[in-house]
């Protein structure tokens, strides 16, 4: 089976500002929940354009329709309208075995509700993100270990999920979510299970990671949470209005 | 826009596999218990039926290597002059008999007693002593008749003849009335069992040369179908069988036919037949049980961990690999219980026939294939969970 590689130009090392392609471009995107009336329209004619190495917050009400946007936009879910081109690539076309691997090469996720598998350690964890994409065991542990330390969960590796606090979850989340180097982190309400002095240290490691280049999507409905991005939209009734 | 391939790491998979099983020992335990069951269900089932089978082998194999019955094949002479006065004595001597004697019958006779007025219809039949031993026949009152005697009018009752005659008791000095032969006999026992010979339950039983004392009905010659039986020790009854012809009747032999019982031979393969296919049929709709059992567990790990598979889908898993994922997890679960349900299995039948005193019989290969059996049905009972789980929105689980 042929599956897709993103290029080379869209690796975080080696993205470039001026670079006159967006990474990510919506154009006239709809979701429509339902196969027959009364149908639940999530998203209208969203346009939006992500410039490679920027961040950006999606803010809005619950049921706004910004987690189906983060959806659309990590290819977990498709769009019933418009274009989403990915570097220039029609993703509406492609078919579910190319998505997968698009996917993986290209997005790391980090969830509000951690989404982290209870029967493995830190470490398992953290090199459970390169499952799907074999690399060589020392490889994987040495990426995983440097990770582990880059978000302060180096001394916990050998811990099960289920002994971990909120933090330290969602430290290993981000950790997980950084070990295949991908372009762009989408993080949905990173913050949401998370006490105030926590979430500040989530988010300062979430600054380290842009400042290395990789783009961060971060749904929040929190406006603070929403100023530590370069950008910010806010969702109504499923239409940018900002 | 570049293409090449992407391989997943299947010694991972198979890692965060076995941590699933591993690391949750209770949900595991819970979900491998129908297999477990089912297995024990199974090696208890067949081991019941074999162990059953060995013994019914056991007892038709008793009867079938001990007994023998000679007769006349061609009838045109007269029974004595086929077999002599001292059959008993010349079967006694081949190697390996236990008792053998004569037997003929008298025909149908009113019969009334001293006891009883009403008279009923018996067979009457002559036997030597030896053949009551030979047909394994138990005293339930009295005593048989001894060789000094064969030429006395002496007789013994069938249990149902006692019945049909209203005895109940055997009084020392009650007698028989052959009515329309005008001949009397001193009843000295009554069976209790005639053993191979049932068809003496309902006769009245003469010692064999009684007929002379017995004046009108007494005959001479016997009849022509008068036939010899003969028991053996266990495992010589073909030796035995082999001899008889030329010891009884050494100027003819050929003209005796000798008949080892084929009939257990042939039911007990038809029992043991029933039982193993009563045995299958039970143990195979345990394991369908056990199965179906993993299916509604891993159709419940499936909602339970639909989040885990929304995640597996977002770091790059195909539907396949998924799919693999839980297929994998079914067969470990599967082995786990056929392991567990082989050491169940067994202690159970151990201890069943020890309680029933019986040698437990069970073919080692069950054991062996158990895991194998285990690990087929965890993959097939995963299979729908598994197809279930890939198709699940991962949009949807990692929504919550």
């Amino acid at each position: 089976m042929e599956e897709l590689h993103v290029t080379p130009a869209l690796s975080a090392s080696a993205q470039a500002p001026a670079r006159p392609q967006p990474l990510l471009s919506l154009t006239g995107v709809e979701k429509i929940f339902g196969a027959k009336e009364p149908f639940v329209r999530a998203l209208s004619s969203v346009d939006l354009q992500v410039p490679a190495g920027s961040s950006l917050s999606i803010m809005g009400r619950s049921g706004s329709g910004k987690s189906t946007l983060l959806n659309i936009l990590g290819l977990l879910d498709a769009p019933t309208g418009g274009s989403y081109k990915i570097n220039g690539v029609e993703t509406t076309q492609l078919k579910s075995s190319h998505l997968d691997q698009l996917r993986a090469e290209t997005f790391g996720f980090v969830f509000q509700a951690f989404h982290l598998v209870p029967y493995l350690t830190v470490q398992e964890s953290v090199e459970m993100g390169v499952t799907y994409h074999k690399q060589p065991k020392h490889e994987r542990r040495d990426k995983a270990a440097e990770l582990l330390e880059k978000v302060g969960m180096e001394h916990r590796k050998d811990a099960l999920i289920s002994t971990l606090s909120g933090g330290e979850k969602q430290r290993t989340a981000i950790a997980r979510a950084l070990v295949r180097n991908p372009v762009v982190l989408l993080a949905d309400e990173p913050t949401g299970n998370l006490d105030e002095s926590t979430a500040s240290d989530v988010l300062d490691i979430f600054d380290s990671i842009v400042n290395d280049g990789v783009s961060l999507i971060m749904v929040t409905h929190d406006p603070q949470t929403a100023l530590r991005t370069h950008e910010q939209i806010v969702i109504r009734d499923g239409m940018v209005s900002a | 826009m570049s293409r090449n391939r992407s391989h997943a790491d299947w010694a991972m998979i198979f890692h965060q596999s076995f941590a699933a099983t591993a690391r949750r020992p209770g949900r595991s335990a819970a979900t491998a218990v129908g297999i477990a069951l089912g297995i024990a269900v199974f090696l208890v089932t067949v081991g019941w039926s074999q162990t059953v089978g060995s013994q019914i082998n056991q007892t038709f194999d008793e009867l079938a290597a001990t007994k023998i019955v000679v007769n006349d094949t061609q009838g045109d002479i007269a029974g004595d002059q086929v077999f002599p006065t001292n059959t008993s004595q010349i079967v006694a001597q081949i190697p390996g008999v236990v008792a053998g004697g004569r037997l003929w019958g008298g025909g149908t006779s009113a019969i009334k007693t001293s006891a009883v007025a009403p008279e009923v219809d018996l067979p009457v039949t002559f036997v030597d002593p030896d053949t009551l031993q030979a047909a394994g026949a138990t005293i339930a009152s009295g005593r048989t008749f001894t060789n000094a005697e064969s030429d006395q009018p002496v007789a013994l009752l069938g249990k149902n003849a006692a019945l049909a005659l209203g005895i109940t008791t055997l009084r020392p000095d009650l007698t028989v009335e052959i009515t329309n032969q005008h001949t009397r006999a001193l009843i000295i026992g009554i069976l209790e069992s005639a053993g191979s010979l049932s068809q003496l339950d309902h006769a009245l039983i003469v010692a064999p040369n009684a007929p002379v004392a017995l004046g009108t009905i007494a005959s001479s010659p016997l009849p022509s179908d008068t036939s010899v039986i003969v028991r053996t020790e266990l495992g010589v009854a073909v030796q035995v069988a082999k001899k008889l012809p030329m010891a009884l009747l050494p100027n003819d032999p050929e003209r005796l036919g000798v008949l080892l019982p084929p009939e257990p031979v042939a039911l007990r393969g038809n029992v043991q037949n029933s039982l193993d296919t009563l045995a299958f049929g039970a143990a195979s709709l345990s394991l369908l049980i056990g199965g179906i059992g993993i299916m509604y567990s891993m159709l419940n790990a499936v909602s339970q961990r639909s989040g885990e598979i929304g995640l597996r889908r977002s770091i790059g898993a195909a539907r396949r690999h998924i799919v693999v994922q839980f297929l994998i997890e079914g067969a470990l679960l599967g082995v786990i219980g056929a392991i567990i349900g082989v050491i169940a299995g067994e202690l159970s039948l151990l201890l069943l026939a020890a309680v029933n005193s019986w040698n437990p019989v069970l073919d080692r290969r069950y054991l062996g294939f158990a895991p194998i059996v285990g690990l087929l049905i965890g993959v097939l009972a995963a299979l729908y969970p598994a197809l279930r789980a890939a198709s699940i929105n991962p949009a949807e689980t990692l929504r919550s």
